[in-house]
């Protein structure tokens, strides 16, 4: 079951991996966190230099993810030289006392905050805001995008296709394990719509490169109007750069589209087919049902009976299977595309 | 007996939304309350829906399976999952005095959706031939039916912010 992290507990840990005098003075557990419990620890060390830290705990359900923690950890790790604004990652532990014995890592917390400013306010002025946020936001995908995976080993976390055209089949593929092993239930229009997907998986201009998986809006630590750490890695992946801008949560439809992923190819050089990012959306809406559906393990076998876990794993998967039912069978992508955003934008 | 399981719910649902959250300020808490309030509204429509729901999917779900039992009749690509087919449909499920309960409904449709789930891969994997494409076709309007048909389970009880 969750456990609440309290300060005693917090305290007693950090004192025993940092410093023994160190105090804690608060500790909270930020929401929403539904894929990772994410608890902000604020405190002193004992010359007085201000303690904040950030922990970030696997939920009891797995976490809504395919991925483990720990691949997120080595994604903060090997980042921490690159040109990626990032956050500074301290370690990772499981199996321990602390939070129960679930895998956890911690970070310094970076200042900032995920609101950005201006982009909600009307007129000129906002418009100015938007596109700004916009371009900002194209500019370091545009640098995580182009940067060298292999020289930094990413190539050990995540499994990679010889050939970059199979950059998408391959996810594919890697996904479709996953629901097959995870799933709670049988949903044969899941397995039909594997099918429909790999029959429409684009290979050409296609790239292969570590992407953050969800992104945008309300995800990255902005100050003074700039992105200072791209946050909360937990989809990150070896694929095609679409997946990151159709996970960009309202950034395509922020501003200007099409101006906007000019602009990402000006910074990256890189040319976002719009095929492929038809694709990539609609994939996206559907790896929500993969995501998610699992989570009914922990809460059907009582180990994880937050609620959220049914809104999460049995409303939300069968009322996207529905909406997804519609397109599929569809020959033309982008028309499916149009299908998927007009129920997600409603 | 009155009041019903939905009657109950729709009492519950009242006080937790008009009284309970409006005074709940702590994040955490109102987002348990958001779920709770999607799950109490599919607890109810379930209480009342489910078991035609059930009974009307295992009569589509029959069907489908007899008709690809017939399809694929001596095909030997298939000689696996027809005797999976002829298992579910020959299988016999529980009675209580003649009359089936919702737990034996459900065990029996989630079996023939195993094999449906079996099916469609099945038939992806075979030759392209015309009477593998129309039984495909038949199965992915079953699919399309079943989603419909519990969709009340979901459509309008699902709703708002999942957390």
């Amino acid at each position: 079951m969750n456990k609440v992290i309290s300060l005693q507990e917090a305290e007693a840990y950090l004192r025993q991996r940092m410093d023994d005098q160190l105090n804690v003075h608060r500790v909270f557990q930020t929401f929403p966190g539904i894929s990772r419990e994410t608890w902000m620890v604020d405190g002193a060390y004992a010359s007085g230099e201000p303690l904040n830290l950030v922990i970030r705990i696997t939920p009891p359900n797995g976490g809504n993810c395919p991925f483990p923690l720990k691949a997120e950890y080595e994604v903060y790790k090997r980042l921490q030289d690159s040109p990626v604004p990032i956050a500074k990652v301290l370690w990772y532990d499981e199996g321990i006392e602390f939070a129960d014995g679930r895998d956890h890592m911690v970070r310094v917390l970076v200042e900032g905050g995920t609101d950005v400013a201006g982009i909600a306010d009307p007129g000129p002025d906002g418009d100015r805001a938007r596109e700004h946020a916009c371009k900002e936001h194209a500019s370091k995908l545009g640098i995580l995008h182009t940067l060298d995976w292999r020289e930094y080993g990413f190539g050990d976390i995540y499994p990679a296709p010889e050939d970059p055209a199979d950059a998408i089949r391959s996810e594919l593929e890697q996904w479709r394990i996953y629901w097959h092993d995870n799933k709670t239930d049988a949903y044969p229009m899941i397995t039909e719509a594997f099918y429909w997907l790999e029959s429409l998986v684009p290979t050409e201009n296609v790239h292969l490169c570590l992407t953050k998986g969800n992104n945008g809006l309300g995800e990255e630590i902005w100050k003074d109007d700039s992105i200072v750490a791209m946050s909360d890695w937990e989809l990150a992946a070896l694929a095609d750069p679409s997946m990151d801008w159709a996970f960009s949560q309202g950034l395509l439809d922020l501003w200007d589209r099409d101006k906007l992923l000019e602009y990402y190819t000006e910074v990256s050089g890189i040319v976002i087919d719009p095929v492929v990012l038809a694709f990539a959306e609609v994939w996206t809406a559907f790896k929500a049902i993969i995501c998610l559906e699992p989570s009914m393990v922990s809460f059907n076998n009582g180990e994880d009976l937050r609620p959220v876990n049914v809104t999460l794993g049995l409303g939300l998967p069968k009322n996207n299977e529905r909406h997804l039912s519609k397109v599929i069978g569809l020959k033309d992508i982008i028309r499916a595309r149009d299908i998927v955003k007009g129920w997600r934008d409603s | 007996m009155r009041p019903t399981i939905a009657e109950l719910i729709r009492g519950v649902s009242w006080a937790l939304d008009e009284r309970v959250r409006p005074n709940v300020e702590d994040k955490w808490a109102n987002s348990h309350l958001q779920s709770i309030g999607s799950i109490l509204r599919h607890v109810a429509v379930r209480s009342e829906g489910y078991q035609q729901i059930l009974i009307d999917d295992i009569e589509d779900q029959k069907e489908l399976l007899s008709e690809a039992r017939s399809e694929l009749a001596g095909q030997s690509a298939f000689d696996k999952l027809t005797a999976e087919i002829d298992q579910t449909l020959s299988a016999d499920w529980p009675e209580h005095k003649g009359h089936r309960l919702v737990r034996s409904l459900e065990d029996e449709s989630f079996h023939h959706r195993n094999v449906i789930d079996q099916l469609v891969i099945a038939l992806h994997e075979a030759a392209d031939t015309d009477s593998v494409k129309d039984l495909h076709q038949k199965v992915v309007d079953y699919l399309r039916r079943q989603i419909e048909r519990e969709a009340p389970l979901f459509e309008d009880t699902f709703i708002g912010r999942p957390f």
